[in-house]
């Protein structure tokens, strides 16, 4: 990823994305640039996606058929392609997220819990 | 996959229409425009990078990358037209001559006999002290004998060569015939395309009379028509029933070895004849298929066992007469593989000396080029894909090379095929084959391989600050380039050296041979055979007055100096060898064979029509006939040999022999000897008899005329036609066409060497050149330097002069070393010339020296006319 500019925003790890990228998608059809703006707005600016590195992922997620994608119409009137879940997407991301969350859980209990700021 | 994928421009669209609504929102939330396009920009990342990974994902790299290295490839090639064309020729020339060569010796030596298991199948004939050691053909009772008493090999035939007329509504034509036993094609294994080929026992006498023809006859004369099986068709007078016809591609026997290459269009069933039953009458061939599981070494052990049985049989015939098995294989190819491996050595290293001189033009341009792939370098070329790039470059000359080669060699085959000499055979099976493409394929990535790894690793392990340093001209790739440079160069110099011996040493044996007396006059003479149809002939007395009257019809025409029939004429590889006895000497010793000699039975104007000149006596003439004095005239060699210190005029010997003794006959006449069997051949012993005397069905016209010896032909022909209407003439040659083809088969290869070395020396001239031209380049400062400082202009030549009659020298000793080495594999082919000729070795080397320093003389002309004030400021 590139440089950061707020030392707190954590890098994302590849492969992570495929999976927040479908959660995006569960609300409803969005274009590459709502997608980014949406992982950075809900993680509270933590998770860093810089917007490009969406793409290769988006073609993944495409050729895997888990997202359909169409040219369309933004908000403000710009040509934008919208990407939407497809339902296969859907099965997968449920199959991701309880997956995600399992590994989460236990690295947490690993490393502990978090000792309290001084 | 996907199936139908986004154009880039569709990608690139996207990723704009990202960034505006990214502007957009950032303007809405108060940032100037440029401001927004800045952070916008900054927020996506490297924009460049994100469509440069779309490009990549899910295309097949290699094959764009391949597509941008050739196309680059191709515009550099172009771009110097002149380096280009002369790589791709010398390419196409080296590689065309080798697969030319390649292919005519794929087709002679290497490539297996159309047989069915052809390794399985052997010719057999006999040796021993009575042909004086060489192999001698086969006897019938003999074969019978062998063929009873034998279980190593499962099929055997014995067969003759017979001259047929056929004649019926088609017309009458003459051609070469094969009689053979029964198990002829049993013994081959090949299917008739039509028909069938001989039933057990066909050959008997008594059964109906079949043919089997070849395909080139059926085509010719009954124009393919399918339902030939079956006809009739009358050949010599007597009726066959056409029974098959053979494949195309069939051949039997492949050659004759010898001079005459004739295909053999007919196949019949052993006719009958004396020889059939005559022990001692060698005029037959054997050939046999081995049985399962047995090999060649247990013929052979099997035969001489059988031999030595035969031999306590019948003594008088079979004395010290042995059974030699070769494999077909080497039957048919033996007497000239040694030559064609030659010929593929010469190839060979004309080919590498070809390949050393594309491998320094192909190393004078890597470095030339070495600032640019240290720019390359810099600007983020990855070594692998330096290398892959030079290596499409040097790939797509040699593959062009190639093309061409092939070109090349597919005409030259053609060449070889047209041009080549008629004693090769398989000659004219020659063609460009699978065989040929895969190796002509090989070399030709191999070559463009080496040229492209060795230039392009030396080229890629580039130190970029110091290539980026160095000025163009003097870049170098220092000490182990310029050793690189001098090894090729030194092994060219050699190669050519080792051709030229080569090459020297067959023109001297050329022009010795070609020096020789044949013992006879040669211009002015035609020839024809003349075969007399055994039923209406049967009588010899009748067929020696036919051969009479033909010779007065013959001489009574304008334009015929002199005519005369014989049944062994010189150089045509037919003779009538065989014992015979000398008065007076002592019968042959146990474990000897008696004297062995060529009987040629001639009319008495056939001296004075050869041009062979009388020594002492007389000549044969016309008293000399049935019930006369039998007498004989006999060769200068004969005399010699028997009769070494009397005259042999008055004495009395035998050709002949019945129950009641020896048919003495009195020498009158000693001639000078002919090289009956070829010019380079060993001569033998000759006795002449009256053909009036001992008649013969075939027999060969002689005439010598006063003009153009192809105008009386029409006029031999009437004048047979006026003798008897159905006999046809046929097989017209000039002495003077039978000299040359005797000769050929030297010729060619003598030929076909020179070329190469010529070309040899040529390609070490280019690359002496080459290195002087390299160096005295590297070394401008150099001798800027020198000349500033005071050195004459001829001192500079002297300087590069020096260093490269070096390197020819080390060349020329290297090659003279490798010649002397290889000089017993020539030893074969050369006649009246040593392997080792010191003259031809000084000649060469002389020859050498002179072109290498010519060709280093004018690099170092220039080197003096290096302007010190230009070398010393270019830095």
């Amino acid at each position: 990823m590139s440089t950061q500019d707020d030392p707190d925003r954590v890098a994302l790890l590849q492969g992570t994305l495929d999976v927040l990228i479908l959660r995006t998608l569960v609300f409803g059809p969005q274009h590459g640039q709502g997608i980014a703006r949406a992982i950075l707005q809900s993680s509270e600016d933590v998770l860093l996606v810089e917007h490009g590195a969406l793409y290769p992922a988006l073609q993944r997620l495409e050729a895997q058929g888990w997202i359909d994608a169409k040219w369309g119409t933004s908000s403000n009137n710009r040509k934008a392609r919208f990407y939407a879940l497809t339902r296969q997407g859907r099965r997968q991301l449920a199959r991701e997220t309880s997956r995600w969350r399992k590994m989460a859980a236990a690295i947490g209990r690993v490393l502990g819990p978090e000792p309290v700021p001084r | 996959m996907s199936w139908r994928r986004r154009s880039q421009a569709d990608f690139d669209a996207e990723v704009e229409a990202h960034l505006q609504i990214e502007i957009d929102r950032l303007r809405e939330s108060g940032l100037s425009p440029e401001a927004a396009e800045a952070a916008a920009r900054r927020a996506f990342g490297n924009v460049t990078a994100a469509q440069e990974r779309y490009y990549e994902s899910g295309r097949l790299l290699f094959w764009d990358r391949l597509a941008q290295d050739t196309r680059f490839a191709v515009r550099l090639l172009a771009r110097s037209p002149v380096l280009t064309a002369a790589v791709v020729a010398t390419l196409a020339l080296g590689i065309g001559a080798t697969s030319a060569v390649f292919s005519l010796v794929h087709a002679v030596v290497l490539r297996p006999l159309a047989y069915e298991e052809p390794d399985r199948l052997v010719q057999l004939y006999e040796s021993g002290l009575r042909s004086g050691g060489e192999a001698d053909w086969v006897s019938f009772p003999n074969f019978r004998d062998w063929h009873a008493s034998t279980r190593v090999f499962q099929e055997m035939a014995a067969y003759r060569y017979a001259l047929l007329t056929m004649t019926g509504a088609e017309g009458a034509e003459s051609m070469l015939g094969l009689e053979a036993t029964d198990r002829l094609f049993a013994v081959l294994r090949v299917p008739p395309l039509l028909g069938r080929t001989f039933l057990p026992g066909e050959d008997a006498p008594g059964r109906p009379r079949v043919a089997v023809l070849s395909h080139g006859l059926w085509q010719r004369r009954y124009g393919g028509d399918p339902q030939v099986v079956g006809r009739s068709v009358s050949i010599d007078g007597a009726s066959y029933s056409i029974v098959g016809v053979m494949p195309a591609s069939f051949r039997f026997p492949n050659a004759i070895p010898g001079e005459v290459v004739v295909p053999i269009e007919l196949w019949i069933p052993m006719r009958a004849s004396g020889d059939l039953e005559d022990r001692d009458s060698h005029n037959f061939w054997a050939v046999a298929r081995l049985a399962d599981g047995a090999s060649v070494a247990q013929a052979r052990a099997a035969m001489t066992t059988i031999a030595r049985n035969l031999a306590r049989q019948y003594p008088g015939s079979n004395k010290d007469m042995g059974v030699t098995v070769k494999t077909l294989k080497e039957y048919v190819s033996g007497n000239v593989r040694p030559a064609l491996l030659v010929m593929l050595g010469a190839v060979v290293l004309v080919l590498l000396l070809t390949c050393a001189n594309i491998a320094m033009l192909l190393l004078s341009r890597a470095e030339a080029r070495r600032r640019e792939m240290a720019v390359r370098h810099a600007l983020g070329a990855s070594r692998s894909r330096l290398v892959r790039q030079t290596l499409t470059e040097s790939l797509l000359l040699a593959l062009a090379g190639a093309g061409a080669g092939l070109a090349l060699a597919h005409g030259g085959t053609r060449l070889l095929v047209r041009f080549g000499p008629a004693g090769i055979p398989r000659l004219d099976q020659t063609a460009i084959d699978t065989g040929v493409l895969t190796f002509t394929a090989a070399i030709s990535v191999g070559v463009g391989v080496l040229f492209g790894i060795a230039p392009a690793l030396l080229g890629a392990r580039v130190n970029v600050h110091g290539a980026l340093k160095q000025a163009g001209t003097r870049a170098s790739l220092g000490a182990a380039g310029r050793l690189g440079r001098q090894a090729l160069v030194v092994g060219q110099l050699a190669m050519a050296v080792m051709l030229l011996i080569g090459a020297g040493l067959l023109v001297r044996s050329f022009v010795r041979v070609a020096g020789l007396d044949p013992g006879f006059r040669a211009p002015q003479v035609m020839t024809a055979v003349v075969s007399l149809s055994p039923l209406r002939y049967r009588d010899p007395a009748r067929q020696a007055a036919f051969f009479e009257e033909v010779v007065r019809a013959l001489e009574g025409v304008s334009g015929v100096r002199s005519a005369a029939v014989t049944n062994s004429l010189p150089l045509t590889g037919i003779n009538d060898q065989g014992g015979f006895t000398v008065e007076g000497r002592p019968a042959p010793a146990p474990g000897e064979d008696g004297p062995q000699a060529n009987r040629p039975r001639v009319s008495p104007g056939y001296f004075d029509t050869m041009g062979i000149r009388l020594l002492d006596g007389r000549r044969l003439d016309e008293h000399d006939r049935v019930g006369a004095h039998a007498v004989a005239v006999i060769s200068e060699l004969a005399a010699r040999t028997y009769w070494p210190d009397v005259s042999p005029l008055g004495r009395r010997l035998a050709v002949s022999w019945t129950d009641a003794g020896p048919e003495w006959r009195e020498i009158v006449g000693v001639v000078e000897s002919t090289r009956h069997f070829g010019l380079e051949a060993p001569q033998k012993a000759e006795i002449y008899v009256p053909q009036a005397q001992s008649p013969s069905p075939i027999m060969m016209l002689v005439v010598r005329t006063v003009g153009d010896p192809a105008a009386v032909v029409p006029a031999i022909r009437a004048a047979v036609t006026r003798v008897d209407p159905e006999q046809s003439v046929f097989a017209f040659q000039t002495m003077e066409e039978l000299l040359e083809r005797s000769g050929a088969r030297r010729r060619f290869q003598t030929a076909l060497v020179s070329v190469f070395a010529s070309f040899a020396l040529l390609l070490a001239a280019v690359g002496v050149y080459g290195v002087m031209a390299h160096r005295v380049a590297q070394r401008s400062r150099e001798i800027g330097v020198r000349l500033a400082l005071g050195a004459r202009p001829r001192d500079v030549v002297a300087l590069v002069l020096r260093s490269g009659m070096a390197l020819t020298a080390a060349g020329t000793i290297a090659g003279l070393a490798g010649a002397a080495a290889l000089s017993r594999t020539l030893s074969s082919l050369l006649f009246g010339v040593s392997p080792l000729d010191p003259a031809t070795y000084a000649g060469v080397a002389a020859a050498l020296v002179l072109v290498a320093g010519a060709s280093a003389y004018v690099p170092s002309r220039s080197a003096a006319k290096v302007d010190p004030l230009v070398t010393l400021r270019d830095e």
